[in-house]
């Protein structure tokens, strides 16, 4: 089966070692069979998002199997409204967010410009959602942008809230790294359709064989898990 | 007066990204009459503190002979031994002062356990241990590793920040502790500190890139403290820490 993993980082903090890099993520991609991946370095979350994304595309470029998301934090954006066009226009896939890791809220007013600011350029948006409620204020920003939302690192005390904003808006979409519990893929799936469900593993940090099986196993027809694996990642993405 | 600080860094800033440069740190120890500094880099608070030690490692070399810049090797609790070579490849060069100590991404609380397997490594070292305490929590964590390591010498940077009279108590109570003045700027913080512990215990810093370089200046020249003592919290002490290599 044929796999896109749209939730991959490399560099420090992503695996046990200070030094883990882009080619010990491209291992453990390949030895699990994914055909491409999307992936962030570290730095952009920790550091600087400036330099991460620089990092990021640079070692994007080099390799045939990753391909670049770039990531902004709203704590050190001041409006400068040609930074998401350039963003696109350097080959990123996808916009990150990650206010769990950097500790701002979904209500900063700033990842709302962010947000807002998408609309007219279109980068399919990947948001670490891990809190009650968060769900809940990103719908109610973007729930009518039109671009794709993907909702990144849901586990069972969010998903009620995820189907509830995927009822409401088609743009919203689930990512799978967060799910562990049994049955959460299968009533995600048929809660929302499996049209809008996109395979991620967490890697480096987190196996990408295990986060593969638990899609693999799940109790929905073979179709829906190469939608899941693949197909939806590439329509989104563009592939 | 002559100023020693041993508590600043190069790199970008996080978040803004915006860089402070050794020609920027030099600039504003030029503009506030600091003659030496032991440095470290941003890189090694938020993300990467090997890379930070490089940057340190060039920079100290890059200016030997030419300013006083000194550098602290960081290492990071997450990592026991990448922070042990990471002491090993630096600690033979004589502009490498001193350990610095981080936890994970800085922002994760002082853990005993994971301290200890890193200070324990560092014995053989004569460098002094710097670590930030951003709380009383992490001064509790100190005590106990000077407790254990009675014959290295801690300094807390920051002075545990708001709870910086629980820093100096811990000063008081453990000889090989020494306090860093930045962190919160409360009026009675100088005067409280001296009166316990007395002038030779307190080290000038002052958390660049983080704060502007004459706040914790002004913070020392306008305490009620005698010509003498602030000679010793901004050079004396400095002095000591360098071991004369001025």
């Amino acid at each position: 089966m044929r796999i896109i993993d749209i939730n991959t980082a490399y560099g420090p903090y992503t695996g046990a070692s200070a030094t883990t890099g882009s080619g010990e993520l491209e291992q453990r991609l390949k030895a699990a069979g994914v055909e491409k991946a999307v992936s962030l370095c570290s730095y952009g979350i920790y550091y600087s998002y400036r330099d991460g994304n620089a990092r990021t595309l640079k070692t994007c470029q080099e390799s045939s199997l990753l391909m670049p998301a770039a990531t902004v934090d709203p704590r050190g954006f001041f409006g400068q409204k040609e930074l998401l066009p350039k963003l696109k226009e350097a080959g990123f896939r996808l916009l990150r967010f990650f206010p769990d890791l950097q500790e701002w809220d979904t209500e900063h007013l700033v990842f709302e410009d962010l947000l807002r600011l998408n609309a007219d350029v279109g980068l399919p948006v990947m948001i670490s959602v891990t809190a009650p409620g968060q769900v809940t204020r990103v719908f109610r920003i973007a729930g009518d942008l039109g671009y794709p939302v993907i909702l990144q690192g849901i586990g069972y005390l969010q998903l009620a809230e995820t189907i509830a904003a995927a009822r409401r808006s088609e743009c919203f979409m689930a990512e799978t790294s967060g799910l562990s519990m049994p049955a959460t893929l299968e009533l995600l799936s048929g809660s929302i359709g499996a049209d809008r469900i996109l395979f991620g593993s967490g890697a480096c940090e987190r196996s990408v064989e295990i986060a593969r099986d638990f899609v693999l196993s799940a109790h929905i027809p073979d179709g829906d898990k190469e939608k899941i694996f693949y197909e939806n990642s590439a329509r989104v993405l563009g592939v | 007066m002559r100023i020693i600080d041993i508590n600043c860094r190069i790199g970008a800033i996080p978040v803004l990204g915006n860089q402070f440069t050794a020609e920027n740190l030099l600039g504003s120890m030029q503009k506030n009459e600091v003659k030496a500094a032991v440095i470290s880099s941003t890189i090694s608070d938020t993300v990467d503190f090997m890379a930070g030690n490089r940057l340190v490692y060039q920079t100290v070399e890059k200016y030997a002979g030419k300013a006083n810049l000194f550098g602290a090797v960081t290492v990071n609790t997450a990592f026991p031994d990448e922070s042990v070579e990471e002491m090993r490849k630096y600690l033979f060069n004589e502009r490498m002062v001193a350990v610095r100590v981080v936890a994970d991404n800085r922002k994760s609380p002082l853990l005993h356990s994971t301290c200890r397997a890193i200070i324990n490594s560092q014995r053989r070292y004569a460098a002094p241990v710097l670590i930030h305490a951003k709380n009383a929590a992490d001064v509790e964590v100190i005590e106990l590793l000077a407790a254990e390591f009675k014959t290295m010498r801690f300094i807390i940077l920051g002075m545990g920040e708001d709870d910086w009279k629980h820093a100096v108590l811990a000063a008081e109570t453990n000889t090989n502790i020494s306090l860093e003045l930045s962190g919160r700027i409360s009026s009675d913080k100088i005067d409280y500190t001296l009166k316990t512990l007395g002038s030779h215990r307190l080290f000038y810093g002052s958390s660049l890139p983080y704060v502007d370089g004459a706040l914790f200046k002004a913070f020392v020249e306008n305490a009620n403290i005698d010509d003498g003592e602030k000679a010793d919290i901004f050079f004396n002490n400095g002095k000591r820490l360098l071991d004369n290599k001025l």
